[in-house]
């Protein structure tokens, strides 16, 4: 029955993520060949449902590029969908400390963090 | 008649009784020796019956306690990677590749100058298998400038080589093995040992009687033990279940075990065995066993990739490992090789040629490297901490754990060798007692707040007190930009251009004493830039400021920064007199060069099961605790101590372009030589001093900063400044009022950065004008008071 709810909820969030960037069709500006080696990864796995693999995979990007605002974004997500609040808003936060007035990044963080609220206000109603 | 008749009855009887004892006698003796046998042979089976659990037990169940095996960081290759060749080669050698011609066979790798052929190994990474490869490619200014598949010439995005190997969390015998498949091993290794060891291995049934009598004859012509008549099963049996007494006793269970074993089990099944069960050296405590950790610990390589010679070494050594060793009797090692090679021959299991080429070999055995905790012992002691919140004790030293850490061997190597030659440098400059200076350095990963290098004390293979993580003392100066954070986080109150007072103070202490802080040089400057009193670590300054903003500000703000430490309110904590530990100090540091971000520090990232199963992840947690410019303006600040301010000793090391920053610690009567600080790459925090807390005789400035220099202009490779958040704007301020540079005057200003809306908007009257210098002439006649 967990597994069930577990899955549902996957499901949700997913649904509520796609929905959400749906709008801004996100693509980092400059792409490094490592990032862009890794992130084809990452989605793919994304994409199977090994989330967990997919964070590890943008992990690995950022310890090639601390720096890499589109990388931070990218595991921003990936914790929203895993439903790790904490840690999407943060990441979501990081991520626009190295945007450099990017507003496409920016613009899609700030949709991760009123995710993050909308969530947690649903959970506290 | 009677006579008669009894006579014949009794014979009758007589001869009836003989007729019917004879077969009842000659049954007697064996129901005899039966009764007497039986419990015998019934104690016989049970004991048999016994032996065959414990021999199927044993063997079918878990067979050894393997240790957990660490590994460091694996080296990321691709286009435009910051690295020196220097450093690949070193990487490349560490983790066991063998220089080659061609760096075309698996595990080695050629370098011409700055281009490099790598032939890389398979691994199986927490994330999956990284295949072979055949890479090429050329380094230029400390970057990887091209990164080929040299097999087809096609461009290569990135590369991840197999990760060093760094130590084992052993059981407690201290046994250490490498669990090998017989499929992994040479088959010219399992032809030699068992063409040197057990001949008739493949045909008896775990005991050789022919064996047993040739050792036998040879022994009793020799006057003694010259040849053993066991069998590797025996020998299998002896090493894993029993011990090596000569006793009859040990010899008849020997005996019987290995009949039992040879009955359950195939001869595959018993050669895997004895090839990870059999003892094959020693290292210091740890002793090396099986034909997989022998092939680290003598050649570097993996079994899969010995050489005819490397294999009929290892089966030369196990005939007696310490008369064989290698190392210690390099030439009775060779002889004994050479033997078995021309065994081989004879037997026509290689050809001539190769015989004669393999004993022309040299013994190819690598210098002792130290490994299991021996290599890194301060970095695995933290590995071991950060494990144990979530692992057993035992599981890890017996589950085979694979433990994936975030070591940098590199930023190890230079940390460990700058500490050890400036340790003893400065005590030769400064006349100090020799070995008595010590420190502790930590490095850790700006953004991941991974720990890169962990030193413990200048005997860096030393698993003894770790000073990067134990060693507790007052922390000085390093406290003070907490302070200087907590100010400028009130950008209405304060901005690096605020004046502060330098001036004497005097506290009363909760028991009364009276606490009169001063100045490193014993001398007041009056009011001065915020900027200067933190890069020049004015002490009054600090506790003047202090005191206005409240200790108990300062402490959340340390708490904040990520000191857990609970510290005691009192105003002598602002210049630092809490003691905490290099760790500590770098996890404070972090957040600083993370711009405002908690990262907690982590130096595991994954573990592994035995068999490749993901077990754990442990992923970046970080948390934004201050605001990006207020850090900002604090790490412009601190980019000074090291332009103009205490570090200034160190500007002409720092390469152009590299942007560094931090804070000398200095304690009372220089007993305590601190330095933390940042790269835009790493965190590093050094400490220097003594272990009995005598007086060391250095300050921040002249010991740890000049360790801290070395090796982070050594591991850092990115140039450039940090940009500033969108809120921060630069401004020209005079320097002596901190108003705003007039631009019409003769220039004694300097850009400082503030935040949008707290610039300072008065303009400072221009130098040589009469109110500059009346207030100069102030400063210098306050200054005057306590010179």
């Amino acid at each position: 029955m967990n597994n069930i709810k577990n899955k549902l909820f996957l499901l949700i969030t997913l649904a509520i993520i796609s929905t959400g960037c749906s709008n801004i069709p996100l693509q980092p500006s400059r792409h490094s060949a490592p990032a862009d080696e890794l992130l084809t990864q990452a989605d793919a796995m994304q994409q199977s449902g090994n989330l967990n693999g997919s964070i590890a995979q943008v992990e690995r990007i950022l310890r090639l590029e601390p720096r890499n605002a589109y990388a931070w974004h990218k595991l921003a997500t990936l914790n929203l969908a895993v439903g790790d609040l904490n840690k999407a808003e943060q990441f979501a936060l990081r991520s626009n400390q190295f945007a450099a007035g990017n507003r496409e990044i920016i613009n899609a963080n700030q949709k991760v963090i009123d995710e993050v609220s909308r969530q947690r206000k649903n959970t506290a109603g | 008649m009677r006579s008669m008749s009894k006579s014949p009855k009794r014979r009758t009887r007589s001869s009836g009784s003989a007729k019917k004892s004879r077969p009842s006698s000659r049954r007697l003796v064996p129901a005899f020796l039966l009764a007497m046998l039986l419990p015998g042979l019934v104690a016989l089976a049970i004991y048999v019956f016994y032996l065959n659990n414990l021999v199927q037990q044993k063997f079918e169940g878990k067979r050894w306690a393997i240790p957990s095996r660490v590994y460091a960081r694996a080296l990321e290759l691709y286009p435009h990677a910051p690295l020196t060749a220097e450093s690949l080669q070193t990487e490349l050698q560490l983790v066991g590749y063998q220089p080659s011609g061609d760096g075309l066979t698996s595990g080695s790798f050629h370098r011409a100058g700055n281009r490099f052929v790598i032939s890389s190994r398979a691994f199986t990474h927490w994330d999956g298998e990284e295949q072979a490869r055949s890479l090429r490619l050329t380094i230029e200014d400390n970057r990887v400038t091209t990164l080929l598949n040299s097999r087809n010439g096609k461009e290569v995005k990135l590369a991840r080589l197999q990760p060093m190997q760094i130590g084992s969390i052993y059981p407690a015998q201290k046994e250490d093995r490498i669990l090998v498949k017989l499929s992994d091993l040479p088959p010219v290794l399992t032809a030699a040992l068992q063409a040197v060891e057990d001949r008739h291995f493949q045909d008896h049934h775990g005991v050789d009687v022919t064996g047993i009598a040739r050792a036998a004859w040879s022994n009793l012509r020799a006057g003694q033990v010259v040849q053993g008549g066991s069998t590797l099963t025996q020998q299998l049996v002896k090493n894993f279940y029993l011990n090596s007494e000569r006793t009859l006793w040990r010899k008849i269970n020997e005996a019987l075990m290995s009949l039992l074993l040879e009955y359950h089990y195939s001869k595959n099944d018993i050669l895997e065995a004895y090839a990870n069960e059999i003892y094959l050296g020693q290292d210091g405590a740890r002793a090396i066993h099986g034909f997989g950790l022998a092939a680290q610990f003598y050649f570097n390589k993996p079994v899969q990739e010995l050489t005819l010679p490397e294999s009929t070494m290892l089966v030369a050594i196990l005939r007696g490992p310490t008369y064989y060793d290698p190392r210690r009797t390099p030439q009775r090692a060779l002889d004994r090789r050479n033997q078995i090679i021309d065994t081989l021959l004879k037997d026509g299991l290689i050809k001539q040629e190769q015989a004669l080429r393999a004993k022309q070999s040299p013994l190819g055995v690598i210098p002792k490297a130290v490994r299991g905790t021996g290599l890194y012992p301060a970095f695995i002691e933290l590995v071991k901490r950060q494990l144990q919140k979530d692992y057993q004790e035992e599981d890890l030293r017996s589950e085979g754990l694979r433990v994936f850490t975030t070591l940098d061997p590199i930023a190890q190597r230079t940390a460990e060798q700058t500490l050890v030659r400036w340790t003893q440098r400065l005590e030769q400059d400064r006349k100090l007692k020799p070995n008595t200076l010590q420190g502790g350095v930590v490095i850790t990963r700006v953004g991941s707040g991974e720990v890169s290098a962990v030193v413990g004390g200048r005997e860096v293979r030393f698993d003894g007190f770790n000073r990067a993580l134990d060693i507790r003392r007052p922390i000085g100066s390093l406290v003070k930009p907490a302070l200087y954070l907590t100010a400028l986080m009130q950008p209405q109150h304060y901005t690096l251009a605020t004046l502060i007072n330098d001036e004497p103070l005097q506290l009363k202490q909760p028991g009364g004493k009276v606490w009169a802080p001063n100045n490193y040089d014993r001398i007041a400057h009056g009011q001065v830039l915020l900027i200067d009193a933190l890069a020049h670590s004015y002490n009054l300054s600090a506790v003047n400021l202090g005191m206005a903003l409240g200790v108990n500000q300062v402490l959340n703000t340390l708490r904040r920064l990520g000191i857990e430490e609970t510290i005691p309110n009192y105003p002598s904590v602002l210049l630092g007199s809490v003691e905490l530990a290099p760790f500590e100090m770098a996890q404070m540091y972090q957040t600083l060069a993370d711009q405002g971000f908690y990262t907690q520090l982590r130096a595991v990232r994954e573990v592994l099961t035995q068999d490749g199963t993901p077990l754990q992840h442990y992923t970046i947690n970080t948390e934004q605790r201050f605001s990006a410019p207020h850090v900002y303006e604090l790490n412009y600040a601190l980019r000074e101590v090291l332009k103009s301010g205490t570090g200034t000793n160190v500007a002409p090391r720092i390469p152009p372009g590299m942007e560094l920053a931090g804070k000398t610690g200095t304690t009372d009567d220089l007993r305590d030589s601190w330095f933390a600080g940042f790269s835009s790459d790493y965190v590093g925090v050094v400490w220097m001093g003594s272990d009995d807390n005598k007086v060391a005789g250095l300050t921040g400035a002249s010991g740890s900063l000049q360790v801290w220099t070395d090796i982070m202009t050594r591991i850092s490779l990115t140039r450039g400044e940090t940009p500033p958040p969108e809120s921060i704007e630069m401004a020209r301020i005079d320097s002596i009022t901190g108003l705003r540079a007039e631009s019409g005057c003769n220039d004694t200003g300097r850009t400082l950065p503030f935040i949008i809306g707290s610039t300072p908007e008065e303009d400072a009257p221009c130098a040589g004008s009469d109110i500059e210098e009346s207030i100069r002439g102030m400063f210098d006649s306050v200054k005057g008071w306590f010179r």
